[in-house]
């Protein structure tokens, strides 16, 4: 049971003025921003230094959750390429949300783009077919492993198999 | 709209808009949420997600809830130090 009565004052609210208008919609801001990716890239940290076989869906599991709220809101696109800019990185053409916040979150020298497309397709596919219960690696592990995931997506798009892979020491480039 | 907000941070919110709704009398309690919200979100203390309904909601931060569990923690040394 949580001893509530011997918390600090921190916890009750930094400010008890209201200084900015108030509007019924939240505007989601830089800072608040700045949080989610802090978070992710707390996530990747985490699970690099973790020597769970499963670490990484700790990291995974971050990064989809961050997007699949921004798509429900219908502004993905818009936020992760905010998110990009953010880290003075330029979006690439056509970069869809989750390879690009994995490209602002994850250590460039472990994620090539080719594991970076894989992930993204696996969680594009992730985000077509799971249930919103379901959390993500079981739902990942239930449909064969990431790679498979990402297959199913490329196939759906026509584009045929996605190459197998083997993971590498200390890298993700093939997971 | 309702802000939906799972049980800790619902929790923590409520304490906040009790603790600052005498300096605002003229605000509904929903405006006050939204503020207090917007105040966590921004400094990583909540965050925004998709529910199990598909429904984006609020929830403590790992980091807000690691905050919480020290504290739990420190108080309850504190009270063991006690004769």
């Amino acid at each position: 049971m949580t001893n509530f009565e011997g918390m600090p004052s921190y916890f009750w609210l930094a400010s008890s003025r209201v200084k900015e208008p108030i509007q019924d919609e939240l505007p989601y801001g830089t800072q608040a921003l700045r949080q989610d990716l802090l978070r992710v890239r707390n996530a990747w940290e985490e699970c690099q230094a973790s020597r769970k076989r499963d670490a990484i869906y700790t990291y995974l599991t971050a990064v989809f959750d961050l997007v699949a709220w921004w798509v429900a809101e219908d502004r993905a696109l818009e936020h992760a390429h905010k998110a990009l800019r953010l880290q003075r990185i330029c979006p690439f053409d056509g970069e869809e949300p989750f390879a690009a916040i994995i490209r602002c979150t994850a250590d460039p020298t472990k994620v090539d783009k080719r594991t970076r497309s894989k992930w993204s397709r696996m969680m594009r596919y992730a985000l077509r077919y799971k249930s919103h219960s379901e959390p993500l690696d079981q739902f990942v592990k239930r449909k064969g492993g990431i790679n498979k995931c990402a297959s199913r997506f490329a196939k759906q798009l026509g584009k045929g198999p996605v190459v197998s892979c083997s993971r590498r020491k200390g890298h993700y480039t093939d997971l | 709209m309702k802000h939906r907000m799972e049980k800790t941070l619902r929790f923590w919110v409520d304490v906040a808009c009790e603790h600052i709704k005498r300096d605002h009398p003229n605000l509904t309690k929903r405006q006050l949420v939204a503020q207090i919200l917007q105040q966590y979100e921004r400094r990583g203390d909540a965050m925004r997600y998709l529910n199990e309904h598909g429904k984006i909601a609020w929830k403590a931060s790992p980091r807000f809830l690691t905050t919480l569990a020290d504290s739990e923690r420190d108080a309850r040394d504190d009270l063991a130090e006690f004769p």
